[in-house]
C-alpha cells in the first residue's frame, strides 16, 4: 500500500520553507525525508514524516495547501549498481520524480509513478524490499 | 486651425435649438425603431411628443452598457442591418462583446468630429500623421484613420506593435503628427532618445487618448520630444474617438456637442449636477443613426464647463478625467474590468480562486499580473500540473481580456484581504 507523502505547495520566497518547518516542529511532527521542486513563482515541498495526517491537517490549519499522495519506497543497498538494478527492472515505468530517504534499518529510494500497485509487485517479484505503512524514527 | 467654424463657435442659444430639434427626431425615431427604448419609455409613461426640447432631457431614462450586453450582437440597432456599414467591438465585463454599428452616414459623422479634433490639435492637409492604434474591432484604429483622411491629411496606418518600424517611417516619410496612446508615446520617447534620432524627426503633434493620462505627462512628452501632445477622448458606445478633445489652451475637451449632448450626473442619486461639479458623464448621441444612445452612462467621472474658450471655441469643455464611477481599469488602452477575470476563473472551475490583479507601468507600458491563490484542488502533487495551471489560467485571461497577463500562483491566504473582504485590483501605475 505504498508510503504517503505531504506535498505542501510553497511561493518562491524567503521564508516560506521556514513556515512549513516551524509548523511540523510546533506540532512535533519528524520529517523523515525532504525534496524541493522548483519554479519561477513557486515551488512543491515533498515530505515524507512521521505522521502524514496530522501534517496535513495541521498545514491546512495555517491556510497552507498541502496534500497527500502516494509514492513508492525501495530500500537500496550501499553499493554500486543497486540503484540501478532497481531501476532496471522497472524500465518500462515512467518516474516522474525521485529522492532519498534514509532510515538506520537502511537507505531508501522515493519514487513517484503512475502504476503505483504495478510497479510494487514488479520490484517485489524482482527480489527487491518496497517499505510500505508509514516512516517513524 | 478651426475645422467647422459654423458648428465649432456658435452661440448657446443656437446650439440649444440645434440640440433640441434633433432630440425630439431622436426619441421619435429610437421610440418607432428600437423595441427596447420604447419599452423603456412606456415603463415610465413617457411618449415622444412628451420630449420637446433638451429641457426635456431628464424625463428619459438612462442606458448603460448591461444594456447594450443583454441586446447582443444588435438589438439597439435602429436601422435594419443592411443600413450597416460597418461593426466594431469591445471586449465585454461578462465574457460577451460589446457591438456597435454604423451606417455610412454614422461613418461620415465619426470622420467629420475626428477632423474637428485633428484641427484642434494642429494637425491639417499638410500633416504627414502616423495612426498608431490597433486596426481592427477596436475603434481606435479606423476611427482615427477616417477622421485624419476626411481632413487630407496624409495617413500612415502603422496600427499597434512594432516601434521599430514605427521609428524607421517617422524619419523616412518625414511624419509630423501621431496618434496613439500617451503611454506608447512615452514608451517611443525612450525608443528615440536611446536611438538618438530626435534631430532626424519632423515631428510636431501628438494626439494621444484611449486611456487616462495627467497634465503632467502631457507636459513631459511635449518637453521630451520638442512637440505639441493633445487629448482626445471619445468612447465606442457613443462612437470611438473623437466625441471630444482640448485645443491648443488645453483647459479642457471640447465636445462636439451638436452629435453628442452631454449631462454630468451624480452617480449615485442620478439626478444632474451644475457647471464644474464633478459627476458622470452621460451622452445623448443626437444624430446617429445605427446605434443611438438615450442617456448613455460613461461612467467616467469629469465636469463641465460652458465658457466660451479663448481658442474662440464655444463647444462645452469637460475636464480631464477625475477616474471612474465603476471598476473599470484601462491598460494599454484595453478596457479591463475585473469581473471578466474573475468570469475567466470561474471557467477553470466553478468554486473560483482568490485572485488579485496589479497594474504597473513599467517602462511606460502597462502591465497586468494576476495572482492566484493555489488551494489544494488545484493540484495534485505534480509540478507540471502547476505549471500547466498557470497556462491555462494565462490563456484564459489572455482569451477574456485581450491582453497578455503574466499569472503568479501564490499560497492560499497570502493576498491581502481588508476585513476579511478580498481586495481584488491593486493599481501601481504612477500617472508620472
Amino acid at each position: 500500500m505504498a508510503v504517503r507523502q505531504v506535498s505542501v505547495f510553497i511561493s518562491n520566497q524567503e521564508g516560506r520553507l521556514l513556515k512549513v518547518t516551524e509548523i511540523l516542529k510546533n506540532n512535533n511532527i519528524n520529517i523523515i525525508s525532504a525534496s524541493l521542486a522548483e519554479a519561477v513563482d513557486f515551488g512543491l515541498l515533498r515530505l515524507i514524516v512521521d505522521q502524514p495526517d496530522k501534517a496535513k491537517e495541521v498545514l491546512k490549519a495555517a491556510d497552507l495547501s498541502a496534500k497527500l499522495s502516494n509514492v513508492i519506497a525501495v530500500k537500496i543497498q550501499d553499493e554500486p549498481g543497486s540503484l540501478h538494478d532497481v531501476l532496471e527492472s522497472i524500465d518500462n515505468f515512467n518516474i516522474e520524480y525521485m529522492y532519498a530517504l534514509s532510515m538506520p534499518s537502511g537507505a531508501y529510494i522515493i519514487m513517484k509513478v503512475k502504476e503505483i500497485e504495478e510497479v510494487e509487485a514488479i520490484l517485489k517479484s524482482a527480489g527487491h524490499e518496497v517499505f510500505e505503512g508509514d516512516f517513524s524514527m | 486651425m478651426i475645422w467647422n467654424e459654423t458648428k465649432e463657435c456658435m452661440s448657446r442659444d443656437e446650439m440649444s435649438y440645434i440640440q433640441s430639434v434633433r432630440l425630439v427626431k431622436l426619441v421619435d425615431r429610437v421610440y418607432h425603431n428600437v423595441e427596447f427604448y420604447r419599452k423603456k419609455m412606456q415603463e415610465v409613461g413617457l411618449e415622444p411628443g412628451d420630449i420637446r426640447g433638451i429641457e426635456d432631457l431628464c424625463k428619459l431614462p438612462y442606458t448603460t452598457k448591461n444594456d447594450l450586453r443583454d441586446n447582443y450582437p444588435f438589438g439597439l440597432f435602429a436601422v435594419p442591418r443592411n443600413q450597416i456599414v460597418r461593426v466594431h467591438a469591445s471586449s465585454g465585463t461578462t465574457g460577451k462583446a460589446t457591438v456597435v454599428g454604423y451606417t455610412r452616414k454614422d461613418i461620415e459623422t465619426w470622420a467629420e468630429c475626428v477632423s474637428r479634433c485633428l484641427a484642434r490639435s494642429g494637425v491639417g492637409r499638410d500633416d504627414v500623421i502616423q495612426i498608431a492604434y490597433g486596426y481592427g474591432l477596436f475603434t481606435g484604429g479606423l476611427g482615427a484613420h477616417y477622421g485624419a483622411e476626411h481632413l487630407g491629411a496624409t495617413v500612415v496606418p502603422m496600427s499597434t506593435g512594432n516601434t521599430k518600424k514605427l521609428l524607421t517611417m517617422m524619419q523616412d516619410f518625414e511624419v509630423t503628427a501621431i496618434a496613439c496612446t500617451p503611454s506608447y508615446l512615452l514608451h517611443v520617447a525612450e525608443t528615440i532618445e536611446q536611438q538618438g534620432i530626435l534631430d532626424n524627426l519632423k515631428l510636431r503633434t501628438a494626439i494621444c487618448g484611449a486611456e487616462p493620462w495627467t497634465e503632467n505627462m502631457r507636459l513631459m512628452i511635449e518637453d521630451r520630444l520638442k512637440i505639441k501632445a493633445y487629448d482626445i477622448y471619445g468612447l465606442s458606445e457613443i462612437m470611438g474617438p473623437g466625441v471630444a478633445s482640448d485645443c491648443e489652451f488645453h483647459n479642457g475637451l471640447h465636445i462636439s456637442e451638436d452629435h453628442f449632448l452631454p449631462e454630468i450626473i451624480d452617480p449615485t442619486t442620478l439626478e444632474p449636477v451644475g457647471e464644474d461639479v464633478v459627476g458622470e458623464l452621460v451622452f445623448t448621441t443626437l444624430t446617429k443613426e445605427g446605434l443611438p444612445m438615450i442617456r448613455y452612462r460613461t461612467k467616467d467621472l469629469t465636469s463641465i464647463n460652458y465658457e466660451k474658450c479663448e481658442c474662440g471655441r464655444t463647444l462645452a469643455r469637460i475636464s480631464r478625467f477625475k477616474g471612474r464611477s465603476d471598476d473599470m481599469l484601462i491598460i494599454r488602452g484595453v478596457n479591463v474590468f475585473p469581473s471578466q477575470v474573475e468570469s475567466a476563473l470561474l471557467e477553470l472551475d466553478e468554486t473560483k480562486p482568490n485572485y488579485l490583479m496589479i497594474v504597473d507601468r513599467v517602462a511606460h507600458q502597462d502591465t497586468l499580473e494576476v495572482k492566484v491563490e493555489v488551494d489544494e484542488r488545484y493540484f495534485d502533487d505534480d509540478m507540471k500540473g502547476l505549471e500547466n495551471l498557470s497556462k491555462k489560467i494565462a490563456g484564459a485571461l489572455k482569451m477574456a481580456l485581450g491582453l497578455a497577463v503574466k499569472v503568479t500562483l501564490v499560497e492560499p491566504m497570502t493576498l491581502p484581504r481588508t476585513d476579511g473582504k478580498a481586495v481584488h485590483v491593486i493599481d501601481n501605475r504612477k500617472l508620472v
